[in-house]
């Protein structure tokens, strides 16, 4: 590896804890050291940094991503932040490929807004810009008061389908869910396939709202005919709205956690007919007994990035297949240190993605 | 200015009694009984229903639809709980709305000690203090309609342009201490609207009042909100930061183009839903609705889709359009059936109404024997109109959210649901400081 000093490129990586595999391989293809930061949890549990080298007027990248340990991640995130802010570093840009709190973007009932909080303990501790991967929902770009730049995966994966599945042309993206339709389309638009959605599935507690005892006035108001109540959501058993039968279906997704959704999606969608079923989502995050149940699904194949580190979880179930990403994060570090435009690595996405 | 002085001492007199007391009294013109049902000889007419009749009007029995005769009357029906249910259906005739009570009091009607007081005291002693509200030049017609609701009189502003365009604001009435309420939607000319809201808002901020609270029915800019090409702005954020910097405290609006835009705030946003009102006029109007397939024109509606239709219990579609590429003609797919059933297309906007018009064209296509459109903002513009008359819909049914009489006027399919109750009971309630979590799911009189 050439020993290109720091010191003459003017820009220094650092990382946390959360993924230093991604950091290796992004600091080999950047062809520089990692800078020398020390990261770590003390004896009383509190986050301490210690940046080794001078950081002054340099232009610092910070790569983590989220992982098992999300609080203990976000902290490092801000205390390296901070630490290379009072140290005089001229710009600060956060490489975070799997944001954590992403979901819990907007309001339901009377819970926070976290991410908000999240976007903003970023820009206050000192970041002058983000570059996340798949961003759960394109509006979190707004919650940050600096430039965010939302990199997509669906290259690789793009890549990855032509190559690797060999009869692709007979396949059916499938949405596992109608929040995802918008990225099953885009998908679909570029490899020219159709279509399907699965609804019906077992929505989280948090989405029905009215199991809340909080809820002014009592919900039995339906004694007063003129005034009725809103019908709860009677949700179907999982169904499939589109043809399936006899082709290779193809679920997209940002994350795959829990991946109790997924296993029913691929019953059913084994049930219609489809002989394969592969599963490709950004963000392996594959926590808890995701991969025993994985393993012992209908599904052939699951498809993830290297965004989030799940090296344990492949060793259990050997479904799970990696596409490496550190190439576009080193094409983006590469350009926004030589001021460049960014607009290439955006040449092949649709406004769907 | 008497009146003025007339109020803070009748609000001087009631400082001791709780809130609640203040809307258990009768309207003036009402005669002196309260016990009385509200159907039994009473013929006030209420002057301001005769100029706001729109237009167009299908059938009487739809209670949501925009007709001020019939929402008078279920105004004060709906609101009396103690009431013979039977009796509510049979009588037509025009009464003035009683004060608005809150809903789950049913002892309401109980005879108040401070009921004779009330009655000869004023006015102002049965609207709800220190509250103003004030409304912008974008929609003044679902101002005075949410005022009504509310009992109180839309309160004076100038609004007018200097001779070099600039807008200019005038409060006319005190605002200190109150809990000020501005309405004004992204409609017609958006972006002097937009500066009208924020001008008044930052005079009533200056002037001392309490609170601010920015009421925004059709959010302006809001599908400028991600930054999807390269170099693109986003607009939404930046209109939220202008509203912040200009002191609103509060905002309400209706049905975002996409819930996260609540987090482009650092003030509280209350985010309300037309859709029990949409699901109640389905309910009402649609014949065989029961059989009906609810479907999204794109993709990016699914997730609206399946909510309605699991409420409804229906089917639903969707249409998936692949993008124009050289030589080739923009294809639409439909993705579910709509064969011999009646099909409802749900958005959020209609804008042009391209999309909507090739979505219907390719549901008559497919086997639909009616097709229906619902959205909830219909700004209608550029060839919207002309595209719809041309169109293969039966209905396009929007809200007033943005104003539609002209549009009423020129193509007859459109229809307008009143959602000025939803708004104006989020109002009461915020400055009550009750909860609003009841109109997520409720309509409220109607």
């Amino acid at each position: 590896m050439p020993e290109r000093a720091d010191a003459s490129s003017g820009m220094v990586l650092l990382t946390g804890n959360s993924h230093p595999e991604l950091a290796k391989m992004v600091s080999e293809r950047l062809e520089i050291r990692l800078g020398e930061a020390t990261v770590y949890n003390k004896t009383n549990r509190e986050t301490s940094v210690d940046i080794k080298q001078s950081v002054r007027g340099k232009h610092v990248f910070i790569l983590q991503s989220g992982s098992k340990n999300v609080n203990n991640d976000v902290m490092e995130l801000l205390v390296l932040i901070y630490a290379c802010k009072t140290s005089m570093s001229k710009t600060i840009t956060v490489i975070m490929p799997y944001l954590p709190y992403s979901k819990q973007c907007r309001m339901l009932r009377r819970s926070s807004i976290a991410m908000k909080l999240v976007a903003e303990m970023i820009c206050k501790a000192g970041a002058s810009r983000l570059v996340s991967l798949d961003l759960y929902k394109k509006e979190i770009q707004g919650f940050f008061s600096c430039p965010v730049d939302n990199l997509r995966a669906s290259p690789f994966f793009l890549q990855h389908i032509k190559t690797n599945i060999p009869d692709y042309k007979n396949a059916i993206i499938v949405a596992k869910s109608p929040g995802v339709m918008n990225k099953a389309t885009s998908y679909a638009d570029r490899l020219r396939l159709g279509v399907a959605v699965i609804h019906g599935e077992q929505k989280d507690e948090e989405e029905s709202g009215l199991e809340d005892g909080r809820q002014s006035p009592p919900p039995n108001v339906t004694s007063y005919d003129f005034l009725p109540a809103q019908e709860s959501k009677q949700k179907p058993p999982l169904t499939v709205v589109g043809d399936v039968g006899g082709r290779i279906a193809i679920m997209v997704d940002d994350i795959i956690d829990d991946a109790q959704s997924f296993v029913a999606a691929a019953e059913v969608l084994k049930a219609r007919g489809a002989y394969k079923i592969y599963v490709i989502a950004t963000h392996g995050v594959l926590s808890s007994d995701a991969p025993a149940l994985l393993e012992a699904s209908p599904i052939t194949e699951v498809i993830v990035t290297n965004t989030v580190p799940h090296d344990l979880q492949k060793m259990r179930c050997h479904k799970i297949k990696t596409v490496d990403v550190s190439l576009m994060i080193c094409e983006a570090i590469r350009r926004i240190f030589h001021n460049e435009s960014m607009g290439q690595l955006f040449r092949d996405v649709t406004l769907d993605d | 200015m008497f009146g003025g002085i007339r109020d803070r001492l009748f609000r001087f007199q009631k400082h001791s009694r709780s809130t609640r007391n203040e809307f258990f009294g009768t309207h003036p013109s009402l005669p002196e009984d309260i016990l009385d049902p509200p159907h039994a000889g009473r013929t006030s007419a209420r002057q301001t229903e005769s100029s706001t009749d729109p237009p167009v009007q299908s059938k009487s029995s739809q209670p949501a639809v925009l007709k001020p005769s019939k929402t008078a009357q279920q105004d004060s029906s709906t609101l009396d709980k103690s009431l013979d249910h039977s009796q509510l259906h049979k009588e037509h005739s025009i009464h003035h709305p009683t004060p608005p009570r809150s809903f789950f009091s049913s002892s309401s009607l109980a005879v108040h000690p401070n009921v004779e007081t009330a009655h000869s005291s004023s006015e102002e002693d049965l609207r709800m203090p220190n509250i103003k509200v004030f409304s912008g030049s974008s929609h003044p017609d679902l101002s005075t309609r949410i005022c009504e609701r509310l009992q109180l009189e839309v309160s004076k502003a100038s609004l007018k342009k200097f001779s070099n365009k600039e807008t200019n604001v005038e409060i006319g009435e005190s605002v200190r201490g109150e809990d000020v309420y501005i309405i004004q939607s992204a409609a017609g000319e958006i972006n002097d609207n937009l500066m009208e809201l924020l001008i008044m808002i930052n005079a009533c901020k200056i002037a001392s009042s309490c609170r601010v609270a920015a009421v925004i029915p059709a959010f302006p800019y809001a599908r400028q909100d991600k930054k999807d090409k390269s170099r693109a702005p986003i607009s939404a954020k930046l209109v939220a930061n202008m509203l912040s910097v200009a002191g609103a405290d509060h905002i309400i609006t209706m049905d975002l183009h996409a819930s996260q835009i609540q987090g482009f705030f650092d003030i509280p946003v209350d985010n309300l839903y037309a859709e029990p009102a949409i699901l109640k006029y389905i309910k009402e109007s649609i014949p065989n609705w029961q059989t009906s397939v609810i479907v999204s024109p794109d993709a990016g509606g699914a997730k609206r889709v399946t909510s309605i239709a699991d409420r409804l219990n229906v089917d639903f579609a969707l249409i998936h359009k692949e993008r124009k590429r050289a030589n080739e003609v923009e294809k639409m797919t439909l993705v579910g059936s709509v064969e011999g059933k009646v099909a409802i297309l749900v958005d959020d906007m209609a804008d042009t109404c391209g999309t909507i018009c090739m979505a219907a064209d390719k549901l008559v296509e497919a086997g639909a024997e009616k097709v229906y459109a619902f959205c909830v903002h219909g700004i209608f513009s550029g060839p919207a109109l002309t595209r719809l008359n041309a169109s293969k819909f039966e209905a396009v049914v929007v809200t007033n959210t943005i104003p539609q009489d002209e549009n009423m006027k020129k193509c007859p399919k459109i229809q307008c649901i009143d959602i000025s109750m939803i708004l104006a009971e989020a109002i009461r309630r915020t400055h009550n400081g009750e909860s609003v979590s009841y109109l997520f799911s409720h309509v409220p009189i109607c």
